[in-house]
């Protein structure tokens, strides 16, 4: 028996002999592939989960998510490389030269369309021990400049000095409509922060040390608007919104904030210590 | 997939005999159908955006993205700063339906607003399958629950209310479960990170709960030196792509203050994403006055054994899957076994 192709529709006379029916015959012909298409598409718009639904699913995927392979019991463990780069010496320059070549700055560069850096700036941790190298180590920030030359991002690295080397911390996307985008880091200069001391406080700052920006881990309770901490408006939380530190004539320690006021240290909502 | 060329061939060549005006007709519907294919709508396995970068020989590698279309998450988050402080869920939630409808027919669907979204979530219709949430003391204590669909006495929206508001809001094939890794932030973090790359990547934002479930952003992607979804070849991690819905477009915060990300949009390495305690620092904390563990009404508990922790210590997060079968009111562990449950 003559087998014939299921994808024609069967008829008491054969449709491809008749050239009346040509028209016809073309257009079912094409209905017909549309749909065994479409039914194609339609299994493999699952992607690897339709495909393994015929195949059982693929190793390591549950509910067409992927799992990670790494971390239980009988898998190596998942990595972490920080991506430390050396740094040449305690300098904007050095700094400069050591995040531009370092790994973490290749990738933003690609992703973002970042090209020249401003000049970095050292942020210093306040001396509190939180085991934690994030808020225990210096940090160098710099701006980034994008193609159409505004301030595309911040990055931020932390600097562990014994060591002389830096990683990355945090990569942040500046935005046209942040005024950020306009100005290279920091954002309130040194010159701005010393001019605030003598109005608020009455004292002139001493010119034996300059200022330094500063940051320091924060009482977590900041985060919760039902605590007196979440009224804190100075910033210092994060080497990218840090504060100025400024010693004054009297020999005492002040704190310019974001907010342009001026703390004492015990003012400052500073996370408990670590043993 | 056959090419073009390819299917003309094979039809050709099966194509019963006919005369010269049948073999013309034939060909034009041939073509004619390899036509209508190609521009076929509907959901195909989304295309993971990947920014190739030069290979690791070894060292440090810069990392190639792997994640989520950035034109399209730009366009989905610019508006979706949320509107109130307890609102962080329901903005994720606007964010990721509107970059699944952009991916999914190029456009909005009946557009939901962050009110609306709260407003389904708080119908009596979405009470769940155990009842709403009751406030209570100890581990069950909460302000809320906020929204009928909660199954805790969270401020916001928990995990449970997240993962419903995701499915109900997103186009038709989209499917999301709540995802508690009970493993280590690392871990865990390499678990949702394989949701992206083009081997079996899910490659759709996601939502995190973070700073131990006071906050939560939204996750499009991750760098990595080797596709993260292929989980038969081993990878580093390096950065997690962020967006904090607490500012706007303009990285402007809610309240004037920067409690997470300094942008809106902010990539963290994996180092700091793992050891700050605003961020996974810390697992979910049902103590913390607002983000308690299950309790839902008449004893009919969710939890299994009953007020048992579910969240609590662990890494929280709502991802999209293909699991139709499962309802979005139930949730995974970081082996794809379902959570223990009532």
């Amino acid at each position: 028996m003559r087998r014939t192709d299921k994808r024609v529709v069967r008829s008491s006379r054969p449709i491809w002999s008749s050239a009346s029916a040509g028209p016809i015959a073309g257009i079912s012909f094409a209905v017909a592939v549309v749909v065994v298409v479409a039914v194609t598409l339609m299994a493999l718009a699952g992607g690897t989960r339709n495909a393994s639904a015929a195949s059982g699913p693929p190793q390591g995927v549950r509910h067409g998510k992927p799992l990670a392979g790494c971390g239980l019991q009988g898998q190596p463990t998942c990595p972490i490389d920080p991506g430390w780069v050396s740094i040449s010496a305690e300098s904007p320059a050095a700094a400069a030269h050591a995040i531009a070549h370092s790994p973490a700055f290749a990738a933003m560069q690609t992703h973002y369309g970042l090209t020249t850096l401003d000049t970095p700036v050292l942020v210093h941790a306040i001396n509190r021990h939180t085991n934690v190298e994030y808020y225990d180590d210096d940090h160098w920030v710099v701006s980034v400049r994008d193609k159409a030359g505004a301030e595309g991002g911040i990055f931020d690295f932390v600097y562990d000095r014994p060591h002389q080397r830096i990683r990355i911390s945090a990569f942040a996307r500046l935005t046209p409509g942040d005024p950020r985008s306009h100005q290279a880091f920091p954002y309130i200069s040194a010159s701005t922060a010393v001019a605030r001391l003598q109005p608020v406080r009455g004292v002139a700052a001493a010119t034996t040390r300059q200022p330094e920006l500063m940051f320091f881990p924060i009482d977590p309770r900041w985060r919760d608007p039902s605590s007196p901490k979440h009224s804190w408006s100075g910033g210092g939380d994060s080497p990218m919104d840090p504060m100025w530190h400024i010693i004054g004539v009297d020999g005492h320690d002040y704190f310019v904030g974001i907010d342009l006021q001026v703390y004492d240290p015990f003012a400052l909502p500073l996370a408990p210590a670590q043993p | 997939m056959f090419s073009g060329g390819t299917m003309v061939n094979v039809m050709m060549n099966i194509r019963p005999g006919c005369n010269m005006r049948g073999i013309s007709w034939v060909r034009l519907g041939v073509f004619l159908a390899i036509l209508l294919s190609l521009v076929a709508p509907g959901r195909v396995n989304a295309a993971p955006h990947t920014t190739n970068t030069s290979g690791c020989p070894g060292g440090s590698c810069p990392g190639t993205f792997y994640g989520a279309s950035p034109t399209r998450m730009k366009g989905s988050i610019w508006d979706e700063q949320e509107q109130y402080g307890n609102w962080c869920g329901i903005a994720n939630i606007a964010v990721i339906s509107n970059y699944d409808w952009l991916q999914y027919n190029n456009g909005y669907p009946p557009y939901l607003s962050q009110q609306q979204i709260h407003d389904l979530l708080n119908s009596p219709s979405r009470v769940s399958p155990w009842g709403t949430a009751v406030s209570g003391s100890g581990r069950q204590y909460g302000p809320g629950p906020y929204l009928t669909a909660d199954i805790s006495a969270d401020g916001g929206t928990d995990p449970h209310s997240i993962s419903v508001g995701l499915y109900l809001n997103t186009p038709p094939g989209y499917y999301f479960h709540n995802w508690i890794y009970r493993t280590s932030a690392t871990t865990a973090t390499y678990d949702f990170g394989s949701d992206y790359g083009p081997s079996n990547g899910v490659n759709d934002p996601i939502s995190v709960t973070i700073n131990g479930g006071a906050h939560s952003f939204v996750i499009d992607g991750v760098w990595a030196n080797y596709d993260p979804s292929d989980p038969l070849h081993g990878k580093t991690i390096y950065y997690i792509d962020t967006w904090d819905p607490w500012l706007n477009g303009n990285n402007q915060p809610f309240d004037g203050h920067y409690y997470y990300n300094t942008t809106q949009n902010e990539a963290w390495s994996l180092t700091d994403w793992t050891s700050l305690s605003k961020f996974w620092g810390q697992g979910y904390n049902p103590y913390n006055g607002y983000d308690p563990e299950p309790n839902t009404t008449g004893g009919n508990y969710y939890n299994s054994p009953p007020l048992s922790a579910h969240w609590g210590g662990y890494f929280v997060t709502i991802e999209q899957d293909n699991t139709s079968a499962t309802s979005d009111d139930y949730a995974f562990d970081q082996n794809g076994n379902l959570a223990p449950h009532n």
